[in-house]
């Protein structure tokens, strides 16, 4: 599952979470491996079916991509 | 549908662009209980025909409050104070943003919100929410705030999702009083500070069963808190009726998250000291109204500072 977080109310890096994910940077776009995605869904957590959290970054930006494979484990953002 | 638990629930807010419609939730707020309602101006009908029932009532006035508390985070008290009836200075470029809150004296809130709201799932969306009233007081310490809210409409909103700034509320250890204003106190255990707009829905004959306006009234600031009795000085003040102030301050992180309450013009409403038991601690019983000052505009300020940069 791809996410965007971009909270423009936020600065770029602050600590987002998203709730059965975990932390994310704010600014950045993430890959969510399906198998915690559907972890989380069996929960019964819900999540954006466009997987934006805030708004869609601009096209020219330069998103850091970030496998997240637990969502017990926060994400560092690497540019 | 499954039964549900208050767990699951969550409430988001969005600044309006134009009064009444709707925006998108842009900050989730974490909250400790939601009472919004809607009521509806029933008109049951007694007409004298040979019977003693009402008649069916037809659709009547709908009008929608409640409160919503939650714990005082800095980056969403700024928000409520938006919504009220107050005026925003903003200053800083980056982390932390200082806003200053300062009392008007129009008709309307300065600003209005939308809420998106889920309970057991199933959505609700709130437009053109004033805040007509603010309390904040310490709970097992923690400052939480418990804010009065009014909306135009509700209706289905679409499905919105929630993510949630990571922020520390006002705790035990972060307070500051002082009374009067530079001079802390450390003689009490607790405070209530509030702010209520005598806010007020208004319906018309527009074609709609909605609200056409709320409005704000007389404003009235209080403050109130029991401190240690040693001294005669502040009963004194009270039955000279001298006024003093009262300064509220929260603040961690270095300052950079920081609440200041203030209240430049406060009369002691009441000063009770009893004696309530033998092994009861002498404690002085003290409410606190405000009264308008020139240098606030207002019977009182509010100053946040966050790193939530609000447009």
């Amino acid at each position: 599952m791809k996410l965007t977080i971009n909270h423009p109310n936020l600065s770029p890096g602050a600590a987002v979470e998203v709730p059965g994910l975990g932390l994310f940077a704010n600014g950045a776009e993430y890959e969510v491996d399906e198998d915690v995605v559907e972890a989380a869904k069996t929960k019964g957590y819900t999540f954006s079916s466009t997987g934006v959290y805030g708004k869609p970054l601009e096209a020219n930006s330069k998103p850091a991509k970030v496998s997240k494979k637990d969502s017990s484990e926060s994400t560092e953002v690497s540019e | 549908m499954a039964i549900g638990i208050g767990a699951t629930g969550v409430l988001g807010l969005g600044i309006e662009t134009t009064r009444g419609t709707y925006v998108a939730a842009t900050k989730w707020v974490p909250i400790r209980s939601e009472s919004i309602t809607v009521s509806q101006e029933m008109n049951y009908r007694r007409n004298i025909r040979g019977i003693a029932d009402p008649d069916v009532p037809q659709v009547g006035n709908l009008t929608y409050e409640g409160d919503v508390e939650f714990e005082a985070y800095p980056d969403v008290i700024a928000y409520f104070f938006k919504a009220m009836r107050t005026s925003e200075a903003k200053t800083g470029s980056g982390d932390p943003y200082q806003y200053i809150y300062t009392p008007t004296h129009g008709a309307l809130s300065t600003s209005s919100l939308s809420f998106y709201v889920e309970r057991n799932g199933v959505r609700f969306g709130y437009s053109g929410v004033s805040v007509t009233g603010m309390a904040f007081t310490v709970t097992d310490g923690i400052l939480i705030c418990t804010a009065t809210v009014s909306a135009l409409a509700e209706s289905l909103p679409g499905a919105e999702s929630d993510s949630y700034s990571v922020e520390t509320p006002f705790y035990t250890g972060t307070f500051s009083v002082e009374i009067p204003d530079s001079s802390a106190v450390t003689d009490m255990d607790n405070f209530s500070w509030s702010v209520t707009e005598g806010g007020s829905t208004n319906h018309r004959l527009d074609g709609s069963t909605n609200p056409s306006s709320i409005t704000m009234g007389e404003r009235t600031t209080a403050c109130s808190m029991d401190r240690d009795f040693d001294a005669r000085t502040d009963l004194d003040a009270f039955e000279a009726a001298t006024a003093t102030s009262v300064t509220i301050i929260c603040t961690h992180t270095a300052a950079t998250r920081y609440l200041k309450l203030e209240m430049p013009v406060a009369s002691m409403e009441t000063y009770d000291v009893n004696l309530g038991g033998q092994g009861d601690i002498v404690r002085a019983s003290i409410n606190y109204t405000g009264s308008y000052n020139a240098g606030t505009t207002g019977a009182y300020r509010a100053t946040v500072k966050t790193a939530e940069n609000i447009a």
